[in-house]
C-alpha cells in the first residue's frame, strides 16, 4: 500500500486529502508545518509527500530545500492556494524549480489529485 | 546630425518649465511647452520653424546671451555662472502672444558654432501648474500605497479561499460517491460541487484582474542587481546543471523596476533549469554593455524592428537543452514553449518575461544553436543612450547582426 505524508497548515485540507486518499487505497500521515513533516518523513519515509507552500514557522520552499538536502530521492508534489500577487515569481514555478516533481494549484479535482499521486507512487 | 543624450530627453519631459530643443526649427518640445504654445501633440510644433513661436529679436538676444554665458562657462569652470532669463513673448499655436520668461542653453555644435538650443520657457501659470502637480502627485501616492495595501489584503484572503474552496470541493465530492445518484442528497451535493466550482472561477479571474501593476522604475545597475539576485538564487539551481555567471563588473545605468527584473531573472533561470532537468549540462548566464551602432541598425530589417543605434544592456541566458528550429523572435511570435510535444508542461515564466521587457522598452529574442543549445538573449536600453535630434529610430536590424565584440 503506498503511503504519502501530507503537509498542510490547514486541517480541513488535511483531512479531505486524507480521506481522498485513505477511500483510493493509500496509507496517510500527516504533518502541521515543514519541520514537523521533515521530522516524520525521517522516522517513517513516505512514497509521496504532498507539501502546502504557504504555512507557519516553516514554510514548503524552504521544507522542499530541506528534502533535497537531506532526502534526496523525496518525491514532492507542491500545492498551494496562494497568488504571485504579493511575491516576485509564482510560488509554484520556484516549488519545481527548487526540486518539486509536480505541483497543484488549490482548489484542484479529485481526480487531479488522485492522479498527481498516483504518477509519483509509480516513478 | 548633432546627438541628444536621452536621458536630458527624459528629464525635460519631466519638467513644469516649458522646454524647447531649436535649431532654426524646433526638434523637440515637452508636454508643459505643448500646454504653453496651446498644441496637443508634438507633431504639430516639432518641425516648424523657431520664429513662428518665439519672435526673431528675441532669439538673436537669447543666443547672444547663450553664447556669452557659454564662453564664461568654458573659461571658469569652478563659478558656473547662472544664464540670465529675459522676458519675451511665445506665441502660441494660434498666433496669440504670452508673455514668459526665456532663457537659452547651447547643447549641440558644428565646430565652435552652437548648433542647437534648450530653450526654457517659464510662465506665471508654471508656478500654479507645480504645485497642482505636487497636490496630485501625492493624492496618487496615497492611493497607490492604498491599492497596495488592498492587493496584498485580497492575495492573503485569496488564499484562504483557496483552502476553504479545496476543502468544500473534496469534500463535496467524496460525499457524492457515497450517496446513490437517484437519491435527493446526491443532487443536493452536486450543486454544492457546482457552486465551489464557480467560486473557484470567480477567484482566478479576480486574479487575472489584479494581475497587472504598474512598474516602479528608476535608475538601476543591472549587474550589481543580477549579481546580488544570482547569489540567493544559486541554492535553488540543482547540483548536476553547472552555473557559469559572465556578468560585468559594470553596466550602464537602465530604467527599470528592480523587482520585475528579479521576477524576469527567475522567469528565465526556472524554464532553463527546466530545459535541463533530464540531462544536467551548463547555464550560462552574461550581462554586459552592448553597442548597437547605426550600421547594425541599417544592415537587415529582420525582427526585432525598431532598435534604435545606442547603448544597451544584453542579458544573455544561454541552457544546453534541447534544441528546436531557428532563431525566432520572442516579441513577435506567440510561440513561448520549448515544447516539442503536445502535453508537455508549458513554462508559463516565458510570457511574462516578455511583457516585463516590453514593460521597459526593450528587446527579446531566442538563439538556437543546435551544437550549443537555447539562448534568450535580452537588450535593455540604457540611460545613457544616444538619439537623434528628432527622436526618429531607423526601422529593424537584426539581432542575430549584434555579436558581442
Amino acid at each position: 500500500m503506498p503511503s504519502v505524508l501530507v503537509i498542510d497548515d490547514d486541517e480541513q485540507v488535511r483531512c479531505m486529502i486524507r480521506d481522498t486518499l485513505e477511500a483510493a487505497g493509500y496509507r496517510v500521515e500527516e504533518a502541521r508545518n515543514g519541520a514537523e513533516g521533515l521530522e516524520q518523513y525521517r522516522a517513517s519515509p513516505a512514497d509521496v509527500v504532498l507539501m502546502d507552500i504557504l504555512m507557519p514557522d516553516q514554510d514548503g520552499l524552504e521544507s522542499i530545500l530541506a528534502f533535497r538536502q537531506q532526502f534526496p530521492s523525496a518525491r514532492i508534489i507542491a500545492m498551494t492556494g496562494g497568488s504571485d500577487l504579493i511575491g516576485i515569481m509564482n510560488f509554484l514555478d520556484v516549488a519545481k524549480m527548487l526540486g518539486a516533481s509536480r505541483t497543484l494549484q488549490k482548489p484542484f479535482e479529485r481526480e487531479t489529485l488522485l492522479a498527481a499521486v498516483a504518477a509519483e507512487a509509480e516513478v | 546630425m548633432e546627438q541628444v543624450p536621452l536621458f536630458l530627453l527624459a528629464v525635460a519631459d519631466q519638467l513644469a518649465e516649458g522646454v524647447l530643443i531649436a535649431t532654426e526649427e524646433v526638434r523637440y518640445i515637452n508636454p508643459s511647452g505643448l500646454r504653453l504654445v496651446g498644441a496637443e501633440r508634438p507633431e504639430q510644433v516639432v518641425g516648424q520653424p523657431l520664429s513662428m513661436f518665439v519672435g526673431q529679436d528675441t532669439v538673436c538676444e537669447l543666443l547672444e546671451q547663450a553664447k556669452g554665458w557659454w564662453s564664461q562657462v568654458r573659461t571658469e569652470v569652478r563659478n558656473t555662472p547662472i544664464i540670465p532669463s529675459i522676458k519675451g513673448d511665445l506665441l502660441g499655436i494660434d498666433g496669440c502672444p504670452m508673455t514668459v520668461s526665456l532663457s537659452a542653453f547651447p547643447i549641440a555644435w558644428a565646430g565652435e558654432e552652437a548648433a542647437a538650443f534648450l530653450f526654457l520657457i517659464k510662465s506665471d501659470a508654471t508656478d500654479r501648474y507645480l504645485v497642482e502637480r505636487a497636490v496630485m502627485a501625492e493624492a496618487q501616492r496615497r492611493a497607490e500605497s492604498k491599492m497596495q495595501t488592498v492587493g496584498m489584503l485580497a492575495a492573503g484572503i485569496i488564499h484562504e479561499v483557496n483552502n476553504t474552496l479545496t476543502a468544500v470541493l473534496g469534500y463535496g465530492q467524496l460525499a457524492s460517491r457515497l450517496i446513490p445518484s437517484d437519491n435527493k442528497a446526491h443532487q443536493h451535493i452536486q450543486q454544492v460541487i457546482a457552486a465551489g466550482r464557480k467560486s473557484s472561477e470567480l477567484v482566478q479571474r479576480i486574479l487575472m484582474f489584479a494581475r497587472p501593476g504598474p512598474a516602479a522604475k528608476r535608475p538601476v545597475l543591472l549587474h550589481a542587481l543580477a549579481k546580488e539576485f544570482l547569489a540567493f538564487l544559486r541554492p535553488a539551481i540543482p547540483c548536476w546543471i553547472e552555473v557559469q555567471e559572465l556578468i560585468a563588473d559594470s553596466t550602464t545605468p537602465v530604467e527599470a523596476d528592480p523587482g520585475l527584473i528579479r521576477q524576469l531573472l527567475a522567469g528565465l533561470i526556472a524554464d532553463a533549469v527546466h530545459a535541463m532537468r533530464e540531462g544536467g549540462g551548463v547555464l550560462k548566464i552574461e550581462l554586459y554593455d552592448e553597442e548597437i551602432t547605426d550600421d547594425q541598425v541599417a544592415g537587415l530589417g529582420t525582427p526585432p524592428s525598431g532598435i534604435c543605434a545606442g547603448r544597451y544592456v544584453c542579458l544573455r541566458v544561454k541552457d544546453c537543452g534541447r534544441v528546436r528550429g531557428a532563431k525566432e523572435d520572442l516579441s513577435v511570435s506567440n510561440t513561448l514553449s520549448r515544447s516539442d510535444h503536445l502535453g508537455e508542461e508549458r513554462i508559463i515564466g516565458l510570457s511574462a518575461v516578455r511583457s516585463i521587457v516590453s514593460t521597459h522598452g526593450g528587446h527579446i529574442w531566442v538563439e538556437r544553436e543546435p551544437a550549443s543549445g537555447t539562448g534568450i538573449v535580452i537588450l535593455f536600453p540604457t540611460l545613457a543612450i544616444a538619439v537623434p535630434l528628432d527622436r526618429s529610430c531607423k526601422a529593424g536590424p537584426s539581432p542575430k547582426t549584434v555579436e558581442r565584440g
